[in-house]
Formats: structure tokens, C-alpha cells, sequence
């Protein structure tokens, strides 16, 4: 079977899959409780007979539960036929998710998911990386020295890695950070954790703050483009480096933008930290294995026999096709991570689908679930199939069958 | 089994157990030659005993199984290695009713020794068998040292001055040639209390009156030479007198409700009522704890409601204290019957949060000694021995004082772990809880050992449509994030233990699925299946009795590997608020308790979170050496 067919028919197979998920997802959420409950909260003494009828009206409520799932499954779909017969009336628009009632006011879920995802996968991202490079490094010590003391070592450190809760990692280490803190402070050493408003992108990157915003806005002065108000990518680290405070001159201003960049790197520093160890030591253990593996194939013997050194052996030669399999892990985990690092997120109170999904759960935001639901089983599994089919690229021996 | 806890999503905290034959298992199948180093062994028993012969030589392997047994012998042991362990206690006096039961790792009644040199101090109070008295601690004359005020049931106010050379050193004498105010005529029964009323820095005094009335005297001399005035009768904001349906028991107290620096008066009363007074810049505002949200009463953001209802009648005297070794309020509720309720705040705020605790959630973390239940107990909670724990002192309506000292050690051995926000031992509760997670892991595996391998079984052994069903459904499970898909299920089934363990069984099984599948698979077309057939047994006696016992073992050893997922992951959604419920012995929840104060008291979260990380750690040192024993390409 060609790479081609194999693709085709692993997306094919999503299909299934997926409604299997929107009908659990469904499921699931209606059994958490009675869907106005997550209307009651604040406005509980306005939460009237009449109100409730409403609501139960609006939601569809009053229908059988399988109208409802019909009706959900509608709302979902992204194709607009206002005339079937008339393909010109046709339109695509972004399918209605609903409205995640734990916020008030409430908001849309597919909103939430757009603005909140960034973070997460601005941590995620920033965490693996920091895993892949230290991950892999320690790998190949742990495999050429295999049953000595690197090796120990870095199994041990590794192995901490899987087994710590990441909840308590964190707070372990905000407990660290604080102490130190306070000592260097005495020392006057101190370094200013400014976690302050500046820090919060809605309030301060307007657009005509950001060099984005700079750029879109002269864009927009020519005649036949509009593109809008934009933007702030949602990605702290990236919109403290575009900041651009107005009516200031522009070497302050890059100054001012410098400083904010290491601001936000100061306070992604901790979660990625956390979540970076858990990574690593996936890594390291795949690298480790892979790598033994490796190095007991005929075609290292032979490069050992031509004399070459060990140096050239380990990183020419095995590392190549070891790292393919590492690789595919750090993909696989970066899906992982990408669907919401909830307990980090809770720890460090990031702003993250994870900590949103948390919430949502408590609250019996129905809305919010399914949504949440929906999208990160569609993230998770679509990444998986990508993740595979690299795999494939990366490693042209793969046959599928 | 990295594979089976990525694609549960578990992989933020989860057990990654990584092995390099797994990665050819992205399609779902797992492939034949994985355990084909078998057949290079003649028989099963030779394999396994060749198996632990390696096992043998690895001091990872060992040094994990010697903790893992070492913690279970712990958790086995838990009811003889903590005497602070769970135990029934009788909370309804009357009907006998359990209910509550404590929490594990409640500190019981070792926590307040009798002192026994210094236990009997009926000596010195001399006080008459027949008549109760109601006490009072004060620095009277303002020398430091505390002094015992008594109401006698026979009118009379007793004056102990404590004559101690020392701070510490209490020795308490009656001082006849006090002065106090002549007591109001038709009071008998005085029950008295002390406050600075009026902000000149001179303690003042008020009487509780069996008729009723709260009366009180100014004190307008200084604390060395007093000047009272007479005995005037209280009354509230409006003028009105205020007066209550038997005994009152005013107590002053200077926590200040409503933060305005004036002194305010709780009072228990004969109805089982406690009435709380705000000083509102020297008129008392009324306001209610009382048994029903009652429609006229003020509702303003102090409205609490007691939660007495059910447990008792008669009169009430009430204390306010610090008690606890947070720095919140602690309330005490003396019953007629000489029973005592102990309220605390949550958290280290003051006023407003006081009282938040309903009944459900009502424990007794403080208990006191157990005394004879006799009617007309007294208590007399004070720092007596400067060591910052309130100490107590109890009088009997017999004439009996007894002293009784708040105790870190008990039985010589000291709180290693510290304690907790509500005075819980952390040790004995990190024991308790590692047997509740242990237990929660080994039942969530078996489960989903037991599901997952039916399923996967048939599926692979039957084919076809059936096995196509099947994975997709196995798939849908892999499809969600697991975490996320566990809390879902928790939320859904409410939040308790058992119902987390049902998600995680929910969300566990098709990892086993899998493996099951993948084994049956590689085992079916081999000969001994042919010949059963042939035989002519039942698909099921061949699947059960043939197929599955060969296909176990690679099974076991993944439901072993995820003994430490499981305790991770319970903890983790116990962390977030899915599972134990606030106060259980649960060390994610332990965690969670924790996290309010974990900056200034950082052995709250540390300790419950290092046994995780122990059990964890464990099983994965295990794991570890399982695979490298199990998995042929790097066998040594």
C-alpha cells in the first residue's frame, strides 16, 4: 500500500471515529445535569419560571434527546444550503459550538478556543523543546555508557520524571522560586517578578500597539485592502516581542518590547519546566532504547570494523536512525500536550484550554464540554494520523499494510 | 506502554512506559515477533525462571520492588502504625447518632494531656459540690498573669488573682477583698464576661442573669484600684432592652465581626439559640445564628446560619478562641448535657469566613479530653503554659478542676510531617491515604484488566465485523484526551471516590483491549488452537481456557506498569477537585488542601506529594526492569 491509500484510508477511518466521539461527547454532557443549572450561578434570584422556560425553548431542550443529538450534529456542520438546489447559494461558516456558560458574560466556545489555545500551545511547544534538547543529549550518554554511572544517572533522572505528580512539581517549585526570591531580595539581589497588567494582551495590545498592528493598519490605508483590525497572535511570547508602545521613540521602544519578551519568558519559564521534565524523560528513554538497538545492528559493526571513530560512529551513523522513533514520540507527545496540560495549567494558573476545561467540567458547562471535547479529539487524533505519516516520510523502510 | 498513556492523554503526568518494539505498533496490531524470543525457549517455566534470574541482577528492579513492598507492608499496617486513624465518632449526644466519623489522621484525645502533677486544682478553687459556676478568664488587674472570674449559682462573683511568680507559673487564690458591684437583686445564677466596652484600655464587666437580662458595669477607676459602677441593663440599637427566654451567656469577644474596632458580644441562650450582637459604635445591632433563615431577620452579609439544628436542647454557652494553629477563629459550643462543639474557620481570614462550615461538613479535628458527662461541665481555654497552645482547664458542677495541656508528642512520638491546616497529623493521614490509592490502582487495573481482555479477546478471536466494532469503539476511547474524558465521567457520576474509579476503569480498559487483541491475534492460527478445535470444544471454552491463560502474561505485566499511572492520575483529578471530597485522606486531595498555605507552609503539599511520587517511582523502577527483561532487542 502506498503512503497515499494509507493516509486516505486513515482519514476515512476518522469519520467513524469522530461521530463516535460527538455521540459520547453528547452523551456525556447531558448526563453531568440539567443544562440550565449552568445558568444558575449569580443571577440565581433572577432565574425565573419564565426565564427557564425560555432557556428551555432556545436550547431545544423540550425535544427528545435524539432530535437534540440531530440538531447538534446541525449545528456542527459547516456547510450552509440555505437553497439545496442552487450550489451558488451555498456558504461555508464556522460551526456553531455554542456558548460556554461558565463565563460571564457568556462567551462562544469556538472564541474561547481561539483565544485560549495559544497558550497552551505556546507552552507546550516551548516545553518540548526544551525536552528534545536536553532529552536527547542525555539519550546518547545513557546509551553508549549503558550500565554505568551516566547511564544510572540519567535513568534515574528520567524515571523521577515520569513518576513526579507535575502538580506538585510545580507547586514545589513556585514554593523554590518564592524563597529564593525572597533571599536574593535581601541580598539585593532580587529579580522584580512584575506579573502585572502589562502582562495581559487584551488590555494592552491594541492595534496600533503592535508591530503587527502597525503594519496591518499602514496595509489598510491602501485603497483596495482591508484586512480588518488585527491582531495579537495570542501567543505571549511572540506579542511582548511585537509590542510597540505608542509615542514612544524607537530604540525605547524595542527596549520596552525586549524587556516584556523577558518578562513572559520569566513566567513560561516554570510551567515549561515542569511539563519539559516529563517530556525529557520520554525522551531520554526512547533515545536510550533506540539508540542500543541501534548500535547492535550489523552496519555499526561494520563501521567499526572500517575503523572509523567512535565519535563519527554514534552521531553519523546511529543517532540518523535513531532519532527517527524519538522524534515520533516528541510528535506524539506534542499532541498530547496541544489538548490541554490541565494540571500545569491549574498549578500555574495559565490562561489555557486545560485550566477552561477544568472549569467548565465543574460548572456543568455543557456547551463548553462537547465543544472542548469535540475540537481536541479532533486536534489530538489529526496530529496522530500527521505524526504517523511523517514517520513514514522520515523512515522510507516503513510498509503499511 | 507509552502508547496506551498517549493516547489516554495521560502523558502530562503520566507513567510514559516506553519501549522500542511499541513503536511498530502505530497500526493497532501488535506484531508477532515481539514475543517471539519465546520460541527460542523450550518451555513457559523455563522462560520465567530465566526471566527472574535477570530480574535478580538488576538494582533498579530490586531497589522498586523492595519500596513498593515496603509501602504496601506500610499500608497494611496503617492501623497499628498511626493511632490517629479513622474511628467512629458519637457527635448527637441524644439519639446516639454517628454523624460524622472522623477523618483519618484527626488528632483524637491524646492531643490535650491531663497533666498529672498539676491535674487536680479543685485545691485551690475550693469550689462548693452542689452549685455550678460559670468562669471566666481575665487579667484583672493587669499584671500579665491570668485570673479566673467566676458566677456562682448563688449570687455571687468570685475573683481568683493568680499569684504565680511567673508568666507560666499559675497559682490562683481567691481574693475576697475585691469590689465588685452588687448584683442585680433577683439574679441568682451569674454567668459572667469581661471586654473593654467602652475603649478607655480598663476592662469592663457583664453578667448574664438567670432572669434574662445582660447586665453591665463600667469600669471607671484602673485595672489596680477599681471604681465600678452599678449593674445597667443592656440594650441593643433601638433602645430596646435586650432579654432572652432563660440563662443568658454573654460571651465578649474582641474578634470584631464587622471590623470596626469595637468589641461584640455573642450570646448562647436556654432556647439552643446563638445571638450574635454587633457593636455598632456602642449600640448593639442584632443580629441572628439561628436554627431557620428566619424572613424578618436582617439579612446582611453576616447572616449565617448555625447549623444546631438536631443537636440538642437547652442552653448554650459559647467560646471564641484561637485554638487551632492557623490563625483563624475557632468557636466552641458548650451543651447542658456537658457535650462541646468545635467550629472552625476555613483559612487564615478573619471575620467573614467564619462559620462557613455546614453540617455535612463538620468534623471534630480538636477533641478533649474525655470527661465524665456530667451536666454543668465549664471549660477554660487559655495559654497557660506560654507555650502558644491554648490550654484548658475544666470545672465540673461536682467542685472538680482539672487541667489539662495542649500536646504536640504524644506518646513520645512527635508530628514528623507536621500538621494541617485543621490540625490533622500529616503522617498518619499520608498513611491512610497511600492505602486508599494503593487500593484504588490495584482495583482500577483489575477491572479494566478483566473488561479489556474479554473484549479485546473476542474481538480477536472472532474477526470480522465483530473485531471491526470493537477497535472503533476502542478507538473513540483513544480518540478523547483521557484526562478530560475521566473528569467528564466523574462530574457525571458525581463526585466521590468510587465513581472516580469507575471513570478510570471507563477510561482504562481499551488499552488492554489492545494488548488483547494483538495476543489472541498471534495466538489463534497455532496448532494447539487447531487441535482444540478440532476436538470440537465451544469458542468460548477455547478463548477461555486456551487462548486467553497463553496470551496473560504480556497482559500482566502491562496492568503492573500501570499500577503507577492509575495512582498518578487518581491523584491528579483528585488534585483538580474530581474524587475525594475536601478533608478525605486522599493524597491529591491532601495536595489540593494544601495549596491554599503552601507558600508559608510548604510540608502540606510536600509530604503527601513525595508518597505519590514514591509509589509512582515504584512501579516504574519495576516497570523498567520488566521491559528490559521482556523485550528481546536489548536483552543482555
Amino acid at each position: 500500500m502506498k503512503l497515499r491509500d494509507y493516509a486516505i484510508k486513515r482519514l476515512l477511518l476518522l469519520i467513524p471515529v469522530m461521530f463516535g466521539v460527538s455521540i459520547m461527547s453528547f452523551i456525556l454532557s447531558n448526563s453531568i445535569g440539567d443544562p440550565i443549572a449552568s445558568y444558575i450561578g449569580e443571577d440565581q434570584d433572577r432565574l425565573t419560571e419564565a426565564r427557564i422556560q425560555l432557556l428551555t425553548e432556545q436550547l431545544g431542550l423540550d425535544q427528545p434527546l435524539h432530535i437534540q443529538y440531530i440538531r447538534y450534529l446541525q449545528r456542527l456542520w459547516p456547510l450552509e444550503t440555505p437553497e439545496l438546489t442552487n450550489i451558488g447559494s451555498w456558504y461555508l461558516r464556522p460551526p456553531d459550538l455554542g456558548v460556554s456558560a461558565s463565563f460571564r458574560p457568556p462567551l462562544p466556545v469556538l472564541d474561547v478556543i481561539i483565544t485560549r489555545f495559544p497558550a497552551t500551545a505556546e507552552l507546550a511547544i516551548f516545553s518540548m523543546i526544551f525536552a528534545v534538547v536536553i532529552g536527547i543529549p542525555l539519550g546518547i550518554v545513557s546509551a553508549t555508557r549503558k550500565d554505568q554511572l551516566p547511564d544510572q544517572i540519567s535513568r534515574i533522572t528520567a524515571l523521577s520524571g515520569v513518576s513526579m505528580p507535575i502538580f506538585w512539581l510545580g507547586l514545589m517549585l513556585q514554593v523554590l522560586i518564592f524563597n529564593s526570591n525572597m533571599i536574593f531580595e535581601d541580598l539585593g539581589l532580587g529579580i522584580k517578578m512584575p506579573y502585572h497588567e502589562r502582562y495581559n494582551v487584551n488590555k494592552f495590545f491594541a492595534k496600533e500597539d503592535n508591530i503587527l498592528g502597525a503594519v496591518v493598519g499602514l496595509l489598510n490605508l491602501l485603497p483596495f485592502l482591508d484586512l480588518g483590525p488585527i491582531p495579537t497572535t495570542g501567543f505571549y511570547l511572540i506579542d511582548n516581542l511585537l509590542y510597540l508602545p505608542a509615542g514612544v521613540p524607537a530604540l525605547e521602544s524595542i527596549l520596552v518590547s525586549l524587556e516584556l519578551f523577558i518578562d513572559a519568558l520569566i513566567h513560561i519559564f516554570p510551567p515549561a519546566f515542569c511539563l519539559a521534565w516529563v517530556q525529557m524523560a520520554l525522551i531520554t528513554r526512547m533515545t536510550r532504547m533506540a539508540m542500543i538497538e541501534t548500535m547492535r545492528q550489523d552496519f555499526i559493526l561494520l563501521a567499526k570494523s572500517k575503523g572509523l571513530s567512535e565519535r563519527v560512529i554514534i552521531y553519523r551513523h546511529a543517532l540518523k536512525n535513531a532519532l527517527i522513533p524519538t522524534l515520533t514520540i516528541a510528535g506524539l507527545s506534542l499532541a498530547g500536550l496541544l489538548t490541554g496540560t490541565v494540571l500545569t495549567e491549574t498549578v500555574f494558573d495559565w490562561p489555557g484550554i486545560g485550566r477552561w476545561a477544568v472549569t467548565a467540567v465543574s460548572n456543568l458547562d455543557i456547551a463548553a464540554i462537547q465543544g472542548f471535547v469535540m475540537v481536541t479529539a479532533l486536534i489530538y487524533v489529526l496530529s496522530n494520523l500527521l505524526v504517523d505519516i511523517l514517520y513514514a516520510f522520515v523512515d522510507p523502510r516503513i510498509r503499511y499494510d | 506502554m507509552l502508547l496506551l498513556t498517549q493516547e489516554l492523554g495521560m502523558i502530562e503526568g503520566g507513567n510514559g512506559m516506553t519501549t522500542g518494539y511499541e513503536l511498530d505498533m502505530l497500526d493497532e496490531d501488535v506484531p508477532s515477533e515481539i514475543f517471539s524470543f519465546r520460541e527460542t525457549l523450550r518451555t513457559r517455566g523455563k522462560e520465567i525462571r530465566h526471566s527472574i534470574s535477570l530480574l535478580r541482577k538488576s538494582p533498579l528492579f530490586l531497589f522498586g520492588f523492595g519500596t513498593i513492598s515496603f509501602l504496601v507492608i506500610i499500608a497494611l499496617l496503617a492501623p497499628t502504625i498511626t493511632p490517629y486513624g479513622p474511628k467512629e465518632f458519637l457527635l448527637d449526644p441524644l439519639e446516639g447518632r454517628i454523624l460524622k466519623q472522623e477523618p483519618p489522621g484527626a488528632i483524637d484525645t491524646r492531643k490535650y494531656l491531663l497533666w498529672t502533677d498539676y491535674s487536680d486544682l479543685s485545691d485551690q478553687f475550693q469550689l462548693d459540690e452542689d452549685i455550678l459556676v460559670r468562669n471566666w478568664l481575665v487579667d484583672l488587674n493587669n499584671d500579665t498573669k491570668i485570673d479566673v472570674l467566676l458566677g456562682t449559682d448563688d449570687s455571687q462573683l468570685l475573683y481568683y488573682e493568680n499569684i504565680g511568680e511567673e508568666a507560666g507559673e499559675n497559682e490562683w487564690v481567691l481574693n475576697t477583698s475585691y469590689q465588685f458591684p452588687t448584683l442585680p437583686e433577683n439574679v441568682t445564677r451569674v454567668s459572667p464576661t469581661t471586654g473593654d466596652m467602652n475603649r478607655d484600655n480598663v476592662t469592663d464587666l457583664m453578667i448574664g442573669g438567670d432572669d434574662g437580662y445582660l447586665y453591665r458595669s463600667i469600669n471607671q477607676g484602673t485595672p489596680n484600684n477599681a471604681n465600678w459602677t452599678d449593674f445597667s441593663l443592656v440594650r441593643n440599637s433601638t433602645g430596646s432592652i435586650l432579654h432572652f427566654p432563660g440563662q443568658a451567656h454573654p460571651t465578649l469577644v474582641n474578634f470584631d465581626r464587622d471590623s470596626n474596632n469595637m468589641i461584640d458580644l455573642v450570646v448562647g441562650s436556654t432556647d439552643f439559640k446563638v445571638y450574635v450582637y454587633i457593636n455598632d459604635a456602642s449600640m448593639m445591632r442584632h443580629e441572628i445564628w439561628e436554627l431557620e433563615l428566619n424572613e424578618d431577620a436582617p439579612l446582611d452579609v453576616y447572616d449565617k446560619v448555625l447549623p444546631l439544628e438536631g443537636l440538642g436542647t437547652g442552653s448554650i454557652r459559647v467560646d471564641i478562641l484561637h485554638i487551632n494553629p492557623t490563625e483563624s477563629w475557632d468557636m466552641i459550643l458548650i451543651f447542658d448535657s456537658g457535650h462541646y462543639y468545635y467550629y472552625t474557620s476555613i483559612g487564615l481570614k478573619l471575620s467573614p469566613n467564619f462559620l462557613e462550615m455546614d453540617k455535612d461538613s463538620l468534623y471534630v479535628t480538636f477533641s478533649f479530653p474525655v470527661l465524665e458527662e456530667v451536666p454543668g461541665v465549664d471549660f477554660l481555654w487559655c495559654d497557660f503554659n506560654q507555650d502558644n497552645m491554648s490550654d484548658l482547664i475544666v470545672f465540673s458542677s461536682q467542685g472538680e478542676v482539672t487541667y489539662a495541656e495542649q500536646y504536640t508528642e504524644i506518646d513520645g512520638r512527635p508530628l514528623i510531617f507536621g500538621t494541617d491546616a485543621i490540625g490533622g497529623d500529616i503522617f498518619s493521614r499520608c498513611i491512610w491515604a497511600l492505602q486508599l490509592d494503593l487500593t484504588l490502582a490495584i482495583w482500577v487495573v483489575t477491572w479494566a484488566l478483566v473488561v479489556g481482555t474479554i473484549i479485546g479477546a473476542i474481538a480477536g478471536y472472532y474477526g470480522g465485523w465483530v473485531d471491526n466494532l470493537m477497535m472503533r469503539i476502542t478507538d473513540v476511547f483513544f480518540a478523547f484526551p483521557g484526562l478530560i474524558l475521566a473528569m467528564a465521567i466523574a462530574a457525571a457520576l458525581g463526585k466521590n471516590m468510587f465513581n472516580l474509579s469507575i471513570a478510570l476503569i471507563v477510561v482504562w480498559w481499551a488499552g488492554y483491549a489492545r494488548i488483547a487483541r494483538g495476543q489472541v491475534l498471534s495466538e489463534k492460527n497455532k496448532l494447539y488452537v487447531e487441535a482444540a478445535r478440532a476436538v470440537g470444544l465451544s469458542n468460548t471454552r477455547i478463548i477461555f481456557r486456551h487462548v486467553l491463560p497463553n496470551s496473560l502474561y504480556p497482559l500482566l505485566v502491562a496492568a503492573t506498569l500501570d499500577l503507577g499511572g492509575v495512582v498518578l492520575t487518581a491523584a491528579g483529578l483528585s488534585f483538580i477537585g474530581f474524587g475525594a471530597n475536601p478533608g478525605d485522606a486522599e493524597l491529591g486531595r491532601m495536595i489540593a488542601d494544601g495549596r491554599e498555605y503552601f507558600i508559608q507552609a510548604p510540608w502540606l503539599v510536600f509530604f503527601p506529594g513525595l508518597v505519590i511520587f514514591l509509589i509512582v517511582l515504584a512501579f516504574n523502577l519495576i516497570g523498567d526492569g520488566l521491559r528490559d527483561v521482556m523485550d528481546p532487542k536489548i536483552r543482555r
